[in-house]
C-alpha cells in the first residue's frame, strides 16, 4: 500500500473525523449524566476528578454504549459517502485512478484511512474512560478489561457498519445504490440485534466472518465497476 | 511485445443500454502519430477514450494500449501513458504544489523542472488551489500533470473544451512546443479543429459512434473537395454520384461537396449531367469535417487504413 495515497486519504477527511470525535463525545456524556443528578457540562470534570462514582458501572454499560452504536452507526454510514461520492461526482476518480497504482491501492487507502478515523472517534473517548478509571482511588469499583467489551463490540461492529456502506456506495446505477444503501445495511443491523438474543458469541464470530465478506465485496466491486 | 502500434482497437464497441454509444470501431494509430479524433457531440469519443483507458468495460470488441489490454493496464504502462481528462477534474481543494507533490510521489519518471517551467509559462501561482483557478488554468494543470512523467504516449480528451480562443492558441502553442522535441505518440480529441489541423498527423472521424474516416491529414483534405459546375440537365432530382455528402443548386449552378474526389468523378459528372464550367475548390479541415459530419449523410467511409 502506498503512504502518499493514505496521507492524500487523510488529509480529505480528518475534519469528519474531528466532526464525529466531538458528536460520540457529547453522546457519551448525555449517556453518563442520565440517571445523574449532574448536568451535562460537569459530567467531564466530575469524571476526571473521581466524584461520578454513581455511574461507574454503567460507564463501560448499555446505556453509555447505546448513545455510541447509535451515534457510531451514523458515522459508519456518512464517512464512506463523504469519501466517495466527491471522487464519484468530480470525477476525480478518474484521475486517481490513472496514476500507476493498482485499484487495489486505491481502494485500501481508502479503507485503511476510513477505518483508523472511525476507530479513533470511538476509541479517543474509550482511552478517556479506561484511562480516568485506572487512576487508583478515582472510582470505587476497580477497572477491569472486560468492562470494555461493549465499546469494543460497538467500535467493531461500526467498521463492519463502514464497509457494508462502503460496499453499497460502490454499486452502479442511483437506484441500485440507494437501494441497497437504505437495505443491506439496515438488515445486517437487524439482524445482529437478533443474533444478539442468542450469544455473544455467535454474534462475534458472525462479525468477524462478515468483516472478511464486506472486504472482498468491496475489492471485487471496485475493480469490476466502471468509472466514467 | 511489439509496440509498432502504440494503440489497437479491435469491434470496440459500447451499448448504454439499448443504445450504441460506440459501435465497432477497429483502428490501429502508430508509434510517434500525432492523431486528431473528431466528432460532433454525442459521437462517442469520451466512451472510445474511457475504454481505452480501462475506465469502461466495453460491451464487445478489445482496446489495447502499448500492448496491453486496456481493463488489465499495469501501474507500469499507465506509468507511460498521459491522460488528460475531459473537464479536467482534479481535486479541488489541493494547490497546485500539493498536487504536484502528489504526482511525484506517484511517477518514477517525474520531471520536476518541466512540471516549474509549464508553471511559469502559463503564468500559475502555485500557492492557489485548483477551486480559484479558471477553467482555461485548470487544463493547463492538467496538460503539465499529463507531461511531466514524460510518458510516450498522451491521451488527451477534448483538451481545449470550454477554453476562450486566446488561451486556446497558447495551449496549443504550448503542447506544440514542448512535443514536438519528443517523438510521442498523441492520441487527442477535440472540437476545435483549427488545433487539429495545426498539429495531426492523422484524422479519425467518429460519428454516430461508427468510425467514418481515419486517414493522414493531408489525404483527408485531399479527398474532400467542393466542385462549382454549370449543369445543362438537371432537374430537382439529387445528384446521383457516390461520395456527394452536400449539394445546392443556385439557377443553373451546382455546387457539391464530395468525398473520395477522383478524376473519374469528374468526367461522371460531364457525362451525366453535361457540366460545364467545372471548378474544384480545396476546402480547409473545419469545413471538410463539418461537410463530412453534417452533409447529406451518405454513409462514405475515407481512407481507412
Amino acid at each position: 500500500m502506498k503512504t502518499y495515497l493514505i496521507k492524500k486519504e487523510f488529509k480529505s477527511i480528518w475534519k469528519w473525523g474531528i466532526i464525529a470525535t466531538a458528536i460520540h463525545f457529547i453522546g457519551f456524556m448525555i449517556g453518563q449524566s442520565l440517571g445523574s443528578k449532574h448536568s451535562l457540562i460537569e459530567i467531564p470534570y466530575l469524571m476526571l476528578t473521581g466524584e461520578l462514582a454513581e455511574v461507574t458501572s454503567p460507564m463501560f454499560g448499555y446505556k453509555s454504549a447505546f448513545y455510541f452504536w447509535l451515534i457510531s452507526i451514523l458515522t459508519a454510514v456518512v464517512l464512506p459517502i463523504v469519501q466517495m461520492n466527491p471522487e464519484i461526482q468530480n470525477k476525480t476518480i478518474t484521475f486517481l485512478l490513472h496514476r500507476p497504482i493498482s485499484k487495489s491501492d486505491a481502494i485500501n487507502s481508502k479503507i485503511v484511512s476510513g477505518l483508523v478515523i472511525l476507530v479513533l472517534s470511538i476509541g479517543l473517548q474509550l482511552g478517556f474512560v479506561i484511562l480516568v478509571c485506572s487512576i487508583p482511588g478515582n472510582y470505587a469499583a476497580p477497572f477491569e478489561f472486560d468492562m470494555t467489551f461493549s465499546w469494543l463490540l460497538c467500535i467493531y461492529f461500526s467498521c463492519c457498519m463502514y464497509l457494508a456502506v462502503l460496499f453499497c456506495f460502490l454499486q452502479e446505477g442511483k437506484f441500485k445504490k440507494w437501494v441497497t444503501l437504505f437495505s443491506l445495511p439496515t438488515i445486517y443491523w437487524l439482524f445482529l440485534l437478533v443474533l444478539l438474543h442468542f450469544s455473544i458469541w455467535i454474534l462475534i464470530i458472525f462479525l468477524l466472518a462478515t468483516f472478511s465478506v464486506w472486504y472482498l465485496a468491496i475489492r471485487y466491486s471496485f475493480e469490476e465497476r466502471d468509472f466514467s | 511485445m511489439s509496440e509498432e502500434y502504440v494503440i489497437e482497437t479491435n469491434q470496440l464497441t459500447k451499448y448504454f443500454g439499448d443504445k450504441v454509444v460506440v459501435n465497432s470501431v477497429s483502428l490501429k494509430v502508430k508509434k510517434g502519430k500525432i492523431v486528431g479524433f473528431l466528432g460532433r457531440n454525442g459521437a462517442g469519443k469520451s466512451t472510445f477514450i474511457r475504454m481505452l483507458m480501462g475506465f469502461l468495460k466495453p460491451s464487445y470488441g478489445t482496446s489495447k494500449v502499448l500492448g496491453c489490454n486496456s481493463l488489465d493496464l499495469t501501474p507500469e504502462i499507465r506509468e507511460r501513458i498521459g491522460y488528460m481528462i475531459e473537464n479536467h477534474p482534479l481535486y479541488p481543494k489541493m494547490s497546485i504544489k500539493q498536487l504536484r507533490g502528489f504526482s511525484r510521489e506517484s511517477y518514477s519518471k517525474w520531471k520536476d523542472d518541466m512540471f516549474a517551467e509549464m508553471m511559469a509559462y502559463f503564468e500559475l501561482d502555485e500557492k492557489k488551489k485548483i477551486m480559484e483557478l479558471s477553467r482555461g488554468q485548470r487544463a493547463q494543470v492538467s496538460l503539465a500533470l499529463a507531461l511531466s512523467p514524460d510518458p510516450d504516449v498522451l491521451v488527451l480528451d477534448d483538451p481545449t473544451l470550454g477554453i476562450d480562443p486566446v488561451i486556446n492558441r497558447e495551449f496549443i502553442d504550448a503542447m506544440v512546443q514542448l512535443i514536438q522535441s519528443q517523438k510521442r505518440t498523441i492520441f487527442f480529441s477535440s472540437h476545435s479543429i483549427s488545433s487539429v489541423d495545426r498539429i495531426a498527423d492523422e484524422v479519425i472521424v467518429l460519428e454516430n459512434g461508427v468510425l467514418r474516416a481515419h486517414a493522414e491529414l493531408a489525404f483527408f483534405k485531399d479527398k474532400i473537395k467542393k466542385i462549382q459546375m454549370k449543369v445543362k440537365q438537371w432537374g430537382t432530382e439529387e445528384i446521383a454520384i457516390p461520395g456527394v455528402l452536400k449539394q445546392f443548386k443556385i439557377d443553373d449552378i451546382v455546387t457539391l461537396t464530395i468525398a473520395n474526389f477522383t478524376e473519374e468523378i469528374l468526367n461522371s459528372l460531364k457525362e451525366k449531367y453535361q457540366a460545364v464550367d467545372i471548378e474544384v475548390i480545396d476546402i480547409n479541415l473545419e469545413d471538410a469535417f463539418i461537410d463530412f459530419t453534417a452533409g447529406n449523410k451518405q454513409k462514405m467511409i475515407l481512407g481507412l487504413k
